[in-house]
C-alpha cells in the first residue's frame, strides 16, 4: 500500500465475511457502511482485512454491489439510479432480501437498507391476510377465537 | 428512518434463527426480524395493510403499536350522494383511524398521512359532476364534526420527531374551523403537504412562521387570501428545496417568491380576470432547477437568477385586463418578459390559452436564444404554431426533440409519428428544414383518430 499521504479516494480496504471471503474495495466504496466508518477511524492498520463478522461472502458482494454503484453516483442521474436500484432490488429471492436487510442494518447503509425495507413494503402492499400469509409463510399462531376478535375489532381494514 | 438515534438491537439470536432454517426456502422470514426492522417495514405501508399484517401472528401484532407512521386514507369511498358508493363506511374508516390512534404507543411519529374526501384538481374541476348540472354543492364532502377532526390533526403534532405530515381533509360543514395554526411552528417538520378546506385566516395571520427543518412544503386551498403569505413563508423555511402552491388567488399586487435554497417551484395561480388586475410576480431563485408555472398573464414579471434552470413549464391562461397605466407594456413584451429570464432551459414546454401571442412573423427577433434547449413541447387547443415555429428552431440549435402534445384535437390519442410526417396542416415545417437547422431527431405529433381515419 502506498503511503497515507495519497489522496482517500486511491485508499483500498480489504473486507472479510463471515466465512472468511475477502473482497478489496476503495474506501469511498466501503465508507457508505457508517458502521465501517466507524471501525477505520479506531483502526491503527487500515491493510489488515476488517472483518465484518455476521454477513457471509455471497452476501457482503452483493452489498458491495449497491456500494460501489452509489459510490459512482456522479456519473447517473437520480432517475437511473433509482431504477437500478429496482431493477438491483428485483433480481433478489426473499432469502437473499432478508440476509441483505439484516446486512444492511448491520453495516448502518443508510440507502441499502431503506431499499430494501421498501421493497419487503411493496410485496405486503394490498394484499389480503391470507395471500401475505401464503406469500411470506407466516404461520398463524392465533386462535380462531382471537383472530375473529382483531377482524371484528377492525371492520376497516379487513372488509374493504 | 434516522437510524443514528436507534439503538442497536441484538443481532446474533436473530441470525442464529435465520441460520438454522436457512435450509428450508419456506422459512418465515419475516417473523424472525428484529423489531426494529418490522417496525421499519411497517412503517412504509399504510395503517390498513400494517393492521392486515397485525392479524398474522403474535409477534406482528406486538410491534404494531411501535409503528412510526400513520397514513390514513378513505379513498375507496365516494362521497357524491347523487353516485353514492360505500358512504355508509365511512363511520368505519372514522373509528378505525380513532382506534389506531388510540393504540399507538410510539413517543415518536416521523409521519402522519390522513385523507379525508378528494383532492382540489378532482375537486375543483371534475370529480363529481354530474353530465349536464355541473359540480355537485359540497353536501358530497364527508361529515365530520371538527372537535374531532381537531384531535385527529392535533395527535401528530403531540408526539416528538415529526418529520412529514400530510393532511388533505374535506368536510362538509368547514364553517369557521381554522386549521391548527401549531403546524406552521413544528420545528421537526421536513415535509409538508396541505390540501384542507378548513379555515386559514388563524395562519395568515401568524405573525411567523418557524419551519427550520422544512424542504418540501405542497400547498393546495381554495384561496390564498393573505398577500403577504408566500413571502413569509418562504422566507421562514431557509432549507425549502421544493414548493408548490395551488390555490384561488387573490389580486395581490406583487407575489414574491425569493429562495436561494429553492430547487423546484410549482405555482399555480387561479385568478378571476378582474378590470383592476394589477398583479406583479417576482422571482428570484439562483439555484432554481424546475418551474411549473400556470396563471394569468401578470401585468409585470421580474425574474431573476436561473442559471441552474433545467425544466420550465408555462401555461398562461388568461391575459388579465390591464387598466393600471398606459406605461405598461403590450401583453407581448410581458410574456416575453416570463420567457426570456428562462433561455438556459433544456426543457420548454409553452401552452395555455395565451401563449399564442407569441404566434407572429417576426416574433424570432423577440426570442432569446436557447442555446441548451433539448425538449420543445408547444401546445394550446384550436390554434397552429405555424408562425412562431420556425423562430424557434432558429433559436434552438441543439433541439432534439419537438412535441405538440394537443396539436388541433380535443381528444388526443397516444399515436406518435416520428420523424418526417410533412405536407399537412400539422407539421408547417418540413423534416429537411428541421434538420438543417437543428438537427431534430424527433418529432412528436399526437393525432386525433377521426384524423388518421380520414387520411
Amino acid at each position: 500500500m502506498a503511503s497515507t499521504s495519497t489522496s482517500t479516494l486511491s485508499r483500498k480496504l480489504i473486507l472479510k465475511s463471515s466465512d472468511g471471503e475477502k473482497f478489496e474495495v476503495d474506501e469511498n466504496v466501503a465508507m457508505q457502511s457508517q458502521t465501517i466508518k466507524h471501525m477505520i477511524e479506531d483502526l491503527d492498520d487500515i491493510n489488515s482485512p476488517i472483518p465484518v463478522s455476521i454477513v457471509t461472502g455471497t452476501i457482503l458482494s452483493k452489498v458491495i454491489e449497491y456500494c460501489k454503484k452509489h459510490a459512482t453516483e456522479d456519473s447517473d442521474s437520480d432517475e437511473q439510479l433509482k431504477q437500478w436500484d429496482k431493477e438491483y432490488a428485483n433480481n433478489m429471492d426473499l432469502n437473499t432480501l432478508y440476509y441483505l436487510l439484516l446486512a444492511a442494518n448491520y453495516m448502518e447503509i443508510k440507502g441499502l437498507l431503506e431499499l430494501i425495507t421498501q421493497c419487503v413494503a411493496d410485496m405486503i402492499k394490498g394484499k389480503s391476510p391470507e395471500e401475505i400469509r401464503a406469500h411470506f409463510n407466516i404461520k398463524n399462531d392465533f386462535t380462531p377465537q382471537e383472530e375473529a376478535n382483531i377482524r371484528n375489532e377492525n371492520p376497516w381494514a379487513f372488509e374493504n | 428512518m434516522d437510524l443514528s438515534s436507534n439503538e442497536k438491537p441484538p443481532y446474533s439470536t436473530t441470525i442464529w434463527n435465520i441460520r438454522k432454517s436457512s435450509g428450508n426456502l419456506l422459512a418465515d422470514r419475516l417473523s424472525v426480524l428484529p423489531d426494529e426492522l418490522l417496525i421499519q417495514i411497517l412503517s412504509l405501508l399504510p395503517t390498513t395493510d400494517a393492521v392486515v399484517m397485525s392479524i398474522l401472528s403474535r409477534k406482528m401484532r406486538s410491534v404494531f403499536p411501535l409503528i412510526t407512521s400513520l397514513d390514513f386514507d378513505d379513498s375507496p369511498i365516494s362521497y357524491c350522494l347523487k353516485h353514492p358508493n360505500r358512504i355508509d363506511r365511512f363511520p368505519a374508516f372514522v373509528s378505525f383511524v380513532i382506534k389506531a390512534i388510540h393504540t399507538y404507543q410510539s413517543e415518536h411519529l416521523s409521519r402522519f398521512r390522513l385523507r379525508i374526501g378528494r383532492d382540489f384538481v378532482t375537486r375543483s374541476f371534475s370529480g363529481c359532476t354530474i353530465e349536464g348540472t355541473g359540480p355537485c354543492d359540497k353536501c358530497c364532502f364527508p361529515d365530520l364534526k371538527f372537535p374531532l377532526l381537531n384531535i385527529l390533526i392535533g395527535f401528530p403534532l403531540s408526539h416528538h420527531g415529526l418529520r412529514e405530515l400530510d393532511l388533505r381533509i374535506q368536510v362538509r360543514k368547514p364553517g369557521e374551523d381554522q386549521l391548527p395554526s401549531e403546524i406552521f411552528t413544528c420545528d421537526t417538520l421536513e415535509a409538508l403537504k396541505l390540501d384542507v378546506n378548513l379555515g386559514l385566516h388563524q395562519v395568515f395571520t401568524m405573525p411567523f412562521f418557524h419551519l427550520p427543518k422544512l424542504k418540501l412544503f405542497h400547498f393546495t386551498t381554495s384561496i390564498v387570501s393573505e398577500k403577504d403569505f408566500l413571502n413569509k413563508l418562504v422566507s421562514s423555511c431557509p432549507l425549502l428545496e421544493d414548493l408548490t402552491v395551488q390555490a384561488w388567488w387573490k389580486d395581490f399586487p406583487f407575489t414574491t417568491v425569493s429562495s436561494p435554497s429553492l430547487r423546484r417551484l410549482c405555482l399555480k395561480l387561479y385568478q378571476r380576470l378582474t378590470e383592476e388586475n394589477s398583479n406583479s410576480l417576482h422571482i428570484n431563485t439562483p439555484n432554481l432547477k424546475s418551474l411549473d408555472y400556470y396563471g394569468n398573464l401578470a401585468v409585470h414579471y421580474d425574474i431573476q437568477n436561473m442559471q441552474r434552470l433545467v425544466k420550465a413549464d408555462i401555461n398562461i391562461n388568461n391575459v388579465g385586463y390591464t387598466s393600471v397605466s398606459q406605461e405598461v407594456d403590450d401583453p407581448l413584451q410581458r410574456t416575453l418578459s416570463l420567457i426570456r429570464p428562462l433561455s438556459i432551459v433544456q426543457h420548454l414546454s409553452l401552452a395555455g390559452l395565451y401563449v399564442q401571442i407569441l404566434d407572429f412573423y417576426g416574433v424570432k427577433d423577440y426570442l432569446p436564444v436557447f442555446r441548451n434547449l433539448k425538449y420543445l413541447e408547444l401546445g394550446y387547443r384550436q390554434f397552429y404554431w405555424d408562425k412562431v415555429l420556425l423562430a424557434f428552431l432558429n433559436c434552438s440549435p441543439v433541439l432534439e426533440t419537438l412535441v405538440f402534445p394537443q396539436v388541433s384535437s380535443q381528444k388526443n390519442c397516444d399515436k406518435e409519428i416520428h420523424g418526417d410526417r410533412t405536407g399537412d396542416k400539422f407539421d408547417p415545417v418540413s423534416a429537411e428544414t428541421c434538420i438543417s437547422i437543428g438537427g431534430i431527431g424527433h418529432i412528436r405529433i399526437p393525432i386525433p383518430l377521426e384524423d388518421l381515419a380520414s387520411n
